[in-house]
C-alpha cells in the first residue's frame, strides 16, 4: 500500500473534493492506515484553523481619514480627458481646427503680401511696400505675374502681364510688350496661396535652422 | 461583489467620490486584515491600508473594468506589504539566517511559543496564527489570500502574477511548514511528517 499516493488524494480532496470513486478507495485506505488518517485530521484541523482565523476590521474612521487624504477638488484628479463633457471636447476641437487653419485664413480678411513672378531669371524688381517697380531702364524678357501688389512699370516688359489682386500703373517710360490682364483672385486661390506661403516661411525658417 | 465594484469603479472613474469612498467601505476590512496579517502590527497595516487605497485611487483610470477587481486590488496591498517587510526586515533583521526552506526566522509581534501540549481549539488557532506569522511574505500571502480571503486560485494567481502551478506549490510548501512548526510545537506528531511517510 502506497501512503504517498494517498496523501496527494487527502491534499486535493481537501482543496476541491474527490469524484467518488477515489473517494471511496481513499476512505477504504483510511480505514486501515491510522498515518494517513492522522495526516488528514491534522490537515483539516489545520485548514479549519486557518479559515477561523478571525477577519480584522479596520479602525474606526478608516475611510473618512482616507478621502481627507485626496485632492481636494476630486475631479482634478481624474485623468483630464474623463471628465470633460462631451460639448466642452466638441468645442475644443472646433478650437484646435480654428488655429490649425487660423493662419492661413487670415488671407482672406487681411492682405496678403506681395508675390511677384517672372519667367526671366535674372529680372529685378524694385520692391517698396506692396509696390513692385520695373525700374527705369530695365528689360525684363519674359512674363510676369503679381499677386496682391501694385506694379509700377518704368521699364520695359517684354512679354505678358499678368495682375491677380493687383493693380498696376504704366508709366510714360515703360513698354509692355504683351497684353496685360487683370485677374481678380477667388478666396480658393487666395487661400491656397496663404497655404503656400505659410509651406515657403516654414521651409526657409527650417533651413535657418539647420544652419 | 465583483459586480458592484465594477459598478461603483465605473462611477468613480467619472469623479463620483460617493462612489470611491462606498469602494472603500467595501473592500477596507479585508485589504486592513490581510495587511495585518501579513505585517502583524496594526499601525503598518493602517498606514499600507490607506496607501493602497490612494494608489486604487490614483489609477482607477489605468483598471481595466474587463479585469477582476479583487487581484487587482490585492496585488497592490500585496507589493505595498512585502516592500514594506523588507524594507524592515532589512532595518532590524540585517544578518539574520533564513531558514532552509524558505520560512524566515523572523517574528512580529513575538510572544512566546504555544502551550505544551494542551490541545484545546483557542490555543491552536493561536499557534496557527503564530505559525502564519513565521512564514516568509512569499509563503504567507498564499496562505492569506487562499484561507482568510478565501480567493479562488485562479485570483491567486492574478494577484502574485504566478502561474496557476507555482501556487499551488506554494500553497502545498506552505502548509507543509506550518505543519511542521506545529510539530515542533507539539500539535501535530512528528511521525505523521510529510517527510516521514509512514508505511502500513
Amino acid at each position: 500500500m502506497d501512503c504517498r499516493k494517498y496523501r496527494v488524494l487527502i491534499e486535493v480532496h481537501l482543496e476541491s473534493g474527490l469524484p467518488k470513486v477515489p473517494l471511496l478507495e481513499l476512505e477504504h485506505h483510511l480505514n486501515v492506515c491510522l498515518c494517513c488518517r492522522r495526516y488528514r485530521d491534522e490537515l483539516s484541523r489545520l485548514e479549519e484553523a486557518l479559515q477561523d482565523c478571525p477577519q480584522v476590521r479596520a479602525p474606526h474612521g478608516f475611510t473618512e481619514a482616507l478621502l481627507k487624504k485626496l485632492p481636494k477638488n476630486y475631479a482634478k484628479a481624474m485623468p483630464r480627458y474623463s471628465y470633460l463633457s462631451p460639448r466642452i471636447r466638441v468645442v475644443g476641437a472646433v478650437a484646435a481646427l480654428v488655429l490649425l487653419l487660423g493662419s492661413p485664413l487670415y488671407i482672406l480678411v487681411e492682405s496678403p503680401r506681395p508675390i511677384v513672378e517672372s519667367s526671366d531669371l535674372n529680372a529685378q524688381f524694385t520692391i517698396i511696400d506692396s509696390t513692385i517697380i520695373v525700374p527705369e531702364g530695365a528689360i525684363i524678357s519674359g512674363d510676369i505675374r503679381v499677386y496682391h501688389g501694385h506694379l509700377k512699370i518704368l521699364g520695359t516688359v517684354d512679354g505678358n502681364v499678368h495682375l491677380v489682386s493687383s493693380g498696376y500703373t504704366l508709366e510714360s517710360s515703360g513698354t509692355v510688350a504683351g497684353s496685360v490682364d487683370v485677374v481678380k483672385s477667388s478666396w480658393l486661390e487666395r487661400l491656397k496661396f496663404g497655404i503656400d506661403q505659410i509651406r515657403q516661411d516654414a521651409k526657409s525658417y527650417v533651413r535657418g535652422a539647420w544652419k | 461583489m465583483e459586480f458592484t465594484a465594477r459598478a461603483l469603479i465605473k462611477r468613480a472613474k467619472q469623479g463620483d467620490t460617493h462612489a470611491f469612498a462606498e469602494l472603500v467601505e467595501t473592500y477596507k476590512d479585508k485589504i486592513y486584515s490581510f495587511l495585518y496579517r501579513m505585517t502583524g502590527n496594526r499601525e503598518d497595516a493602517y498606514d499600507l491600508a490607506q496607501e493602497v487605497f490612494l494608489r486604487v485611487y490614483n489609477n482607477l483610470h489605468a483598471f481595466d473594468e474587463t479585469m477582476r477587481f479583487s487581484p487587482w486590488i490585492y496585488r497592490i496591498a500585496q507589493n505595498l506589504a512585502v516592500d514594506h517587510l523588507r524594507k524592515r526586515r532589512n532595518l532590524l533583521y540585517l544578518d539574520e539566517p533564513t531558514g532552509d526552506d524558505g520560512v524566515m526566522s523572523w517574528q512580529v509581534e513575538s510572544s512566546e511559543p504555544g502551550p505544551e501540549a494542551v490541545v484545546e481549539f483557542e490555543d491552536f488557532r493561536g499557534s496557527v496564527a503564530e505559525a502564519l506569522n513565521q512564514l516568509s511574505p512569499m509563503y504567507k500571502a498564499v496562505m492569506l489570500l487562499r484561507f482568510v480571503q478565501e480567493l479562488p486560485y485562479e485570483d491567486i494567481a492574478r494577484t502574485l502574477d504566478l502561474p496557476l502551478t507555482t501556487v499551488k506549490t506554494r500553497l502545498y510548501r506552505a502548509r507543509e511548514a506550518l505543519r511542521k512548526n506545529l510539530i515542533k510545537q507539539g500539535y501535530f506528531e512528528a511521525s505523521q511528517g510529510g517527510t516521514k511517510i509512514g508505511l502500513s
